[in-house]
């Protein structure tokens, strides 16, 4: 119904403002996908010029939300995202069950801290660095989840790619961000993270800083 | 389960897309493993902080200006389009299918908690006419008599900044709900009353309110949050913080 060509002056209007009534969190998402107000603004103006160019492709009863996120995405990922150094970080991204083993039991160990660090000032700033240093493709899928909520189905939608995929990269994304927070807090000295959990390890590395010298060797 | 399973389910389950029978392993799980618990807790902090990195962020008035003085749309008008019009779009809103069940545990014939969250912001997202219109809140209650099994009382307003868009009927599988429409701070907000009769409600993020339970989700893009009042629930969908909608509990004296 609503796919007709010329849609009234009135329903214009009403679409228009019920658009621009996302704007805040357009803005919020693209400053987390860009990190500079600059671009963000930029990507927020590029996504309503092609948000009203192609209006008459959104149909009432839709979720509008998703279908002006979905734009952005677009936007964003064409115009915005940086491909250059993404690989060098998926290498360092290691996906062995070994190494999410040794993450887990420190996460463990970390989240089980009794003075609750996680519950500090302290997690709250690491983590928003954190997320600013994640790779794009990471970050947009952990922002879009986490920050607006989106459901998998609807982020494979906005990215255009399988369900599959959006799953891989929040559970990356979510482990490397473990990872940093973790780090952090030992290297603060908030709280030390030993390896008495890891009762499986064998001939398997047993501390992480040596299970990454061991990768960075090649070995 | 064990834990290293557990952990493989941790993203789904806080993201609240695991299906229900895998909700009930993964729970069953963590109600005896108090690391995998721990785990649970960080993850879902981090959600959550990350959830509110974009609280308080609005978009510079030179942008907004831009967008609406963008060629070719007629946004010129928009600017008082805005205030003008929005009550007109927000004068329509979304049907809600509910069912209301515990989030943890999973007795038959219930729903999680989560299934609930994701129906609320599913229907926040769509608009439909209002049978009732507003602005007067006093007489939304009368309308609703005889027409749903339960007293309900539109909340009135206390806010400079809102103001209310209308009333409908909602059927909700076996339930009924009352639907209403305010305006809030510009952004359009979603009250649901609808009874829970004997079930169960408690989830991931409760936070207590005037010494109710109000269980939090974040789903399509929108906010949720459910009050727990007896037999009845009370939400609002909006994509206005969280924080935000708590306090309007107490402002709009739900």
């Amino acid at each position: 119904m609503a796919r007709s060509k010329k849609r009234g002056k009135k329903e214009r209007q009403r679409f228009e403002s019920a658009c621009v009534e996302h704007l805040d969190a357009l803005y919020a998402t693209a400053l987390r996908m860009t990190r500079n107000t600059a671009n963000a603004e930029e990507l927020v103006q590029d996504t309503y010029v092609r948000v009203f160019r192609f209006a008459d492709s959104f149909e009432w009863g839709t979720n509008l939300k998703a279908w002006l996120f979905r734009i952005l995405t677009n936007t964003f990922i064409n115009n915005y995202r940086h491909k250059v150094h993404e690989r060098r970080y998926l290498e360092r991204v290691a996906t062995e069950p070994i190494y999410d083993q040794v993450l887990d039991s420190e996460a463990r160990k970390f989240a089980s801290d009794p003075e609750a660090h996680v519950f500090s000032s302290f997690f709250k700033k690491e983590l928003d660095r954190a997320l600013d240093e994640l790779p794009d493709d990471y970050r947009t899928v952990v922002v879009l989840s986490d920050l607006q909520g989106f459901s998998y189905k609807e982020i494979s939608q906005m990215m255009e790619c399988p369900m599959g995929t959006v799953m891989s990269r929040l559970h990356r994304g979510r482990r490397i961000l473990q990872r940093e927070l973790i780090d952090h807090a030992v290297a603060a000295g908030i709280v030390s993270v030993s390896n008495e959990e890891q009762e499986k390890s064998g001939s398997e590395p047993t501390d992480l800083k040596e299970f990454r010298r061991n990768r960075e060797n090649g070995s | 389960m064990n834990c290293a399973q557990v952990v493989k389910y941790l993203d789904a389950y806080v993201d609240g897309e695991l299906e229900p029978e895998r909700m009930i392993e993964v729970e069953a799980h963590l109600d005896h493993c108090e690391k995998c618990g721990a785990l649970t807790v960080l993850r879902r902090r981090m959600k959550n902080e990350i959830a509110a990195l974009g609280d308080g962020i609005v978009a510079p008035n030179h942008l907004r200006h831009r967008v609406e003085s963008l060629p070719g749309t007629g946004t010129r008008r928009l600017k008082v389009a805005i205030f003008a019009a929005v009550p007109i779009a927000a004068a329509a809103t979304l049907l809600l299918v509910l069912t209301v069940g515990p989030w943890s545990t999973g007795e038959t014939g219930e729903e999680p908690m989560a299934a609930v969250v994701d129906d609320l912001a599913q229907r926040h997202a769509r608009e439909l006419p209002m049978e009732f219109k507003g602005p007067d809140p006093s007489l939304a209650g009368s309308w609703f008599r005889g027409k749903v099994d339960f007293p309900v009382r539109a909340p009135q307003l206390k806010l400079s900044n809102a103001s209310f868009q209308g009333a409908r009927l909602s059927s909700v599988q076996a339930h009924q709900a009352a639907h209403m429409v305010y305006t809030v701070d510009g952004h359009r907000v979603t009250l649901m009353i609808f009874p829970v009769n004997k079930l169960v409600v408690r989830g991931g993020d409760t936070v207590r309110v005037d010494g109710k339970n109000v269980v939090l989700g974040r789903r399509n893009g929108y906010n949720v949050a459910v009050m727990i009042d007896g037999d009845m629930a009370y939400s609002l969908s909006s994509d206005l913080p969280s924080k935000r909608l708590i306090s309007l509990f107490t402002e709009l004296s739900i």
